[in-house]
């Protein structure tokens, strides 16, 4: 009973999502669908049936001209109806589609970060998002075409009824056929598809091996091809077996349901048809004509009609995916009534512990650090050490599994968030830009440039030491970013596109920046580069940057050094040096060989 | 217009070629099908219709038609048989044995293909990317082929069966669906000319909605106000598609009334009508003609739409046809030599220039009069910033690419001599981007079928890469399956872990040359310190060619040659450069400054 209500309840929602769009169409669209019903039922039974009854019992020609003509313009009325329809539901589609993906955006922007990271989450709702509004649309249309085949059924069906209720036991027994064997035939052909497509898999990735440019070098100096064939063969062995396994059952299934549509409903009723019309004279010609011609029809109908039932339960769990993605309640709300952020004077995390959702393992360990204004502060250690996820809870992206992260004195869930995060400058290591938007707009991080606006994002670029490269392209700042939507869009290098996320950084002018591997991609001279001019354009801000390699924290104010989420080390560079632990050990490492040359150069 | 059809079904004849090639029954059996759902058509749709009916009509003896009926029910349960098996057995063992036998073919060809070609994404895209689809698309060809002809079958078969019946009705029966074939074509090309111009709309729209939803946006709309100006674009560009969709509006609604009412309303109607008039006035026409006309008029514009369905599909079809005609007749501009390659004594650069033919550096020069010559034995480093030509050379080196000017010898003859797979057997090399293969360890290391004997080989390797203190742990030894991807026990190593494994692949076989190109960049210092120590071991004899950005570990070279822009400016031991004071010097300074205690 409750699943039934869910269902209904379901369907009434997206009714209302659709009803945002616009407001009468899924009641225009129904209304529609009444006509339409009406229309199959007179173009293609009645008017025959009523012609030929007519003709045999002697009517009056003039009647009989007549009510073919009223049918004849009620379907001219629909025929006009039908296609202003078609034209006016993809201008009202869009219509929807732009207020669903509306409400749905603004949610994505404001959903926990860890849903993007929770591959289930992400695979169950966020993906699905994008489609939303045809689903939303293909719900609608289901029902409707519910409503137009309940309407078939039941006027054809009454007047087979009339006619004999022999054939309407007929038309239903394909259908009752389908109950007993089509779970069977379902739930087989599922088996089959899944297990087809757990072994495909492989193969797929056989192909994605041999046409992928990553692969090529390796496929051309290795003999991987010949594991890489082994491999397919053995797939596609695997697979036949399946064919065999799978198919000839439900071949089996299909050909008794193909034969109950097909053959017994059709010649059944040819058989008693002709016999009532021949032998026992109880049938009239056009009655009989009516039969033989749309029992069939009608059988195909009603199993129709039970598709449209089944398809009632799955869009309605296709809805709950988007209704418990707009219902989702964050695990990091946001605290609308809490106080704007101020500039920085301190932070401070106190005993922090966090792992991952569905992750035994904590990411963090008991990390408690102290960062004050206008420092520069290194988080240095390995991948997987847990440093970017420091950041991430420093912006509130999650929340500490225990302990309290706090911004001026005040543990950060008491400040709205949008606030708090306005106080700071990202470059993430994997920064992206905006290809449908322009250079400077990418940097102001916002549309409509006015004039001071450009003059700003102008000295960002001088600042991050991209200029040059921006002003010898033909529409300089003004250039879209990437070839995507403009042929001649500009296309940066990894190393450019790292300064131009630093120009973003500078242009938002904030009190904290924070850096996330900046470099890491970068050869020596322009990683250092790109340090000095961190340092130069962020000479008063606090600065927090995340490395994996040790030679840029030395200018730093304080490095914590992080080993498997804790935090091992901290200090100053001659602190951590003096100290001789892990830090030194690394670092000397590292300057062995230059080191080495130095005092070698001496001698 | 004649000849852009000629064109069309030779490139599409051209596909269909590879089905009979690898499954030869398949288009004989799909054909069977077509002329026995055509027959049913006719035959039964048709003339046993009329039968019944005028039997019915004419008080005809019952058991003489359900001894036809029986007949007839007979053939349409063998029909219906066969169509399932095609459906269930065979098509499905068809469609796997066309998809390895055109794939191993295919493969083979893109293996031999130049590497140049994968540089132009667009190239790429549309011809490399685009096969691994093909042997889905023939079938798919052959099907709509198929279709094409069991509609045109029905059409003249019905149409025949029509017009011995009433050659008036059937007369205009076929106008009007030649009429319709013409209002048909006329929208598609209204849709045609729509869909274009909401197609760059599309794309916006599109990537405006997976920015918002791929997580790889989610940090930066979070911090940023980047949400604002999408949201403005995205409403802007749905607003464009509303006044898109309004602009063709008239335009698509006049045509598609036409069509409806000019053909199917009007025509359809008129011949009930036209029908009713002839039962009632003409004895000679009875019941069984009467529905027969009703039923074909109905048929006849079904298989007419089904007709322009197949054409517009077959179109889509030649397009693709063609580019896969392009990707079979591709010619490797790399040709194969005769020569085998012998052992290594030098490997000679003489004035080589390159530039690649493809992509954002298209004509460019990345590599200029590039000359010197590395000996057996040698260790080489290249040094320099990013994008100075580094990897390039070394690409030009295992002939991935021809070079442009000069020319690369080998024991003193031109490279372009010998056979390749001869040449490449003497080059080991561990690639900046390199790539671990869902198979087993051993597979990986020896690169490619492994066997029993190089067991010994294998676990050498490995240990020159450093790896032996994870094998220890892996549960099968050499025979675990790398990555989880199929393998529920298959181990997922770590970056440094998987470069390790690329390393030992270097290791695995006797190769005379060593290329390793950043081999410590996903390590940190500590392992990129043991890792060095050990490959300076296992490396002693062989020759290799090293390139790094840090300047520390490429110290203890042999030669280095400094590169900037495409050049080599300087060259020489470490002592040498560093005396010289040029840009490695500085190169080295910069990085040895962090050092200073």
């Amino acid at each position: 009973m409750h699943r039934y209500k869910r269902i209904i309840d379901n369907h009434i929602y997206v009714m209302k999502l659709i009803r945002k769009g616009s407001r009468w169409f899924p009641f225009l669209l129904i209304l529609f669908s009444i006509m339409r019903g009406i229309n199959v039922f007179m173009m293609t039974t009645y008017l025959y049936q009523y012609v030929l009854n007519s003709l045999q019992e002697g009517e009056e020609l003039l009647s009989i001209f007549l009510a073919v003509g009223g049918m004849s313009l009620f379907s001219l009325f629909y025929n006009i109806v039908l296609q202003y329809k078609n034209v006016a539901i993809e201008i009202t589609s869009y219509k929807i589609e732009k207020q669903i993906q509306k409400t749905l955006q603004d949610k994505a922007v404001s959903v926990d970060l860890g849903c993007f990271e929770n591959p289930e989450f992400y695979n169950c709702y966020v993906k699905a998002l994008a489609e939303v509004s045809q689903r939303a649309l293909r719900t609608l249309d289901n029902i409707c075409d519910l409503i137009v085949n309940v309407i078939t059924i039941g006027s054809i069906g009454t007047l087979i009824f009339m006619i004999d209720p022999i054939f309407v036991l007929l038309a239903v027994l394909p259908f009752a056929a389908t109950i007993l064997l089509g779970e069977k035939q379902n739930s087989l052909k599922y088996d089959r598809d899944m297990k087809n497509q757990e072994i495909s898999r492989e193969k797929d990735y056989v192909q994605r091996i041999f046409y992928l440019s990553e692969y090529a070098k390796e496929m051309r100096l290795t003999e991987m091809h010949k594991v890489m064939l082994r491999k397919m063969h053995e797939t596609v062995l695997r697979l036949k077996a399946n064919v065999k396994q799978y198919g000839y059952t439900i071949m089996g299934l299909e050909y008794s349901l193909a034969i109950f549509y097909d053959v017994v409903v059709y010649f059944s009723s040819i058989f008693i048809a002709a016999y009532k019309t021949l032998v026992s004279s109880t049938m009239l010609l056009g009655d009989c004509f009516v039969v033989i011609n749309s029992i069939t029809n009608i059988s195909y109908i009603i199993g129709e009609c039970g598709r449209n039932i089944m398809a009632f339960d799955e869009n309605s769990h296709y809805i709950d995916n988007i209704r418990n993605f707009l219902e989702y309640e964050n695990k990091t709300p946001d605290n609308i009534n809490g106080e704007p952020a101020g500039p920085l004077e301190k932070m401070t995390f106190r005993n922090v512990s966090f792992s991952y959702e569905g992750q035994g393992m904590e990411t963090l360990k008991d990390i408690s650090l102290n960062i004050s204004a206008g420092k520069k502060i290194a988080i240095v250690g390995h991948n997987g050490a847990g440093k970017s996820t420091l950041v991430r809870l420093l912006l509130h992206f999650y929340e500490p599994t225990s302990g309290s992260v706090e911004y001026n004195g005040k543990s950060i869930d008491e400040y709205q968030i949008s606030s708090y995060r306005k106080q700071f400058s990202t470059v993430f290591q994997d920064f992206h830009l905006f290809s449908s938007a322009t250079i400077a707009e990418n940097v102001m991080a916002c549309g409509h440039l006015l004039e001071w606006q450009k003059v700003e994002a102008q000295k960002a670029l001088q600042k991050s030491g991209i200029y040059e490269k921006v002003n010898s392209l033909p529409k300089k700042m003004d250039t879209i970013v990437g070839k995507e939507f403009d042929l001649d869009g500009a296309v940066f290098s990894v190393g450019e596109t790292q300064k131009l996320a630093i120009a973003r950084a500078i242009a938002k002018n904030t009190e904290i920046v924070i850096l996330d591997e900046p470099s890491s991609a970068l050869d020596p001279i322009a990683e250092n580069k790109i340090f000095e001019s961190i340092f130069e354009n962020f000479r008063d801000k606090t600065v927090i940057y995340i490395l994996h390699r040790l030679s840029s924290a030395i200018l730093a104010d304080k490095i914590y050094l992080l080993e498997e989420g804790r935090i091992i080390e901290q200090g100053t560079h001659s602190e951590l040096i003096a100290m001789n632990g892990k830090y030194a050990d690394m670092f000397r490492k590292q300057a062995e060989k230059y080191v080495n040359f130095e005092e070698g150069g001496i001698t | 217009m004649k000849k852009e059809i000629h064109n069309n079904v030779t490139k599409i004849f051209y596909m269909i070629r590879y089905i009979w090639k690898y499954t030869p029954c398949y288009m004989g059996i799909l054909l069977l099908q077509v002329l026995g759902n055509a027959l049913w058509d006719i035959l039964v749709g048709m003339l046993f219709l009329k039968y019944l009916f005028d039997a019915i009509e004419a008080g005809a003896d019952y058991s003489e038609i359900l001894y036809r009926a029986v007949i007839v029910m007979v053939y349409r349960l063998i029909l219906i048989l066969y169509g399932k098996w095609i459906e269930n057995i065979y098509r499905p063992k068809a469609n796997l044995k066309l998809h390895e036998g055109m794939q191993t073919e295919l493969y083979q060809k893109a293996r031999k293909l130049d590497l140049a070609y994968y540089d132009n994404p667009d190239f790429y895209n549309q011809f490399i990317w685009a096969i691994h689809e093909s042997d889905t698309r023939a079938v798919k060809i052959m099907s709509n082929l198929s279709d094409l002809l069991s509609s045109m079958i029905s059409l003249l078969g019905m149409s025949a069966v029509f017009l011995a019946i009433d050659w008036i009705a059937a007369l205009a029966v076929l106008v009007s669906s030649a009429l319709s074939f013409f209002i048909r074509i006329k929208a598609n090309k209204i849709k045609y000319q729509k869909m274009e111009e909401m197609k760059p709309l599309i794309r916006k729209t599109d990537y405006i909605t997976r920015v918002f939803y791929q997580g790889d946006f989610a940090k930066e709309l979070r911090m940023g106000d980047m949400v604002k100006i999408l949201q403005d674009d995205f409403d802007k560009s749905m607003d464009q598609k509303i006044s898109c969709a309004k602009k063709y509006a008239p335009g698509i609604l006049i045509v598609s009334l036409l069509s409806q009412l000019m053909t199917t309303y009007l025509f359809n109607i008129g011949i009930v009508g036209y029908l009713v008039v002839r039962y009632m006035l003409d004895s000679d026409f009875t019941l069984g003609g009467f529905s027969v006309g009703i039923n074909a008029t109905w048929k006849l514009f079904v298989q007419v739409s089904r007709i322009i369905d197949c054409f517009s599909r077959l179109n889509e079809d030649s397009v693709y046809a063609d580019k896969f005609r392009t990707f079979t007749e591709l010619e490797p501009q790399i040709k194969n030599g005769y020569e085998k390659a012998a052992k290594f004594e030098t490997l000679e650069f003489q004035q080589v220039s390159f530039s690649y033919p493809f992509g954002n550096q298209k004509n460019r020069e990345v590599l200029k009069n590039i000359s010197f010559t590395i000996r057996k034995g040698e260790k080489i480093a290249l040094v320099g910033y990013n994008g100075a030509g580094k990897t390039t050379l070394t690409k030009l080196a295992m002939r991935l690419y021809d070079v442009t000017g000069g020319s690369i010898k080998y024991n003193g003859k031109e490279i372009k001599e010998y056979d390749i797979e001869s040449y490449r057997a003497h080059i080991g090399a561990v690639f900046q981007d390199y790539k671990i293969f869902a198979a087993t360890v051993a597979e990986n290391v020896a690169g490619g079928e492994y066997r029993e004997d190089q067991n010994m080989e294998i676990t050498e390797a490995l240990k020159s890469a450093a790896f032996c203190n994870k094998l220890e742990t892996l549960p099968k030894g050499i025979h675990t399956m790398l990555t989880r991807e199929f393998d529920e026990q298959g181990v997922n190593l770590s970056g440094g872990e998987m470069q390790k494994i690329a390393i030992a692949r270097a290791f695995a076989k006797p190769y005379d040359i060593i290329i390793m190109d950043e081999p410590s960049s996903a390590l940190d210092p500590l392992a990129e310190y043991e890792l060095n120590k050990v490959i300076g071991a296992a490396a002693k004899d062989k020759t290799m060619i090293f390139i790094s950005h840090r300047l520390s570990t490429t110290r203890m070279a042999d030669r280095i040659y400094m590169f900037d822009n495409g050049e080599i400016v300087e060259q020489g031991k470490h002592e040498d450069l560093m005396r010289l004071n040029g840009k490695y010097a500085q190169m080295f300074s910069i990085q040895a400054k962090k050092y200073h205690l």
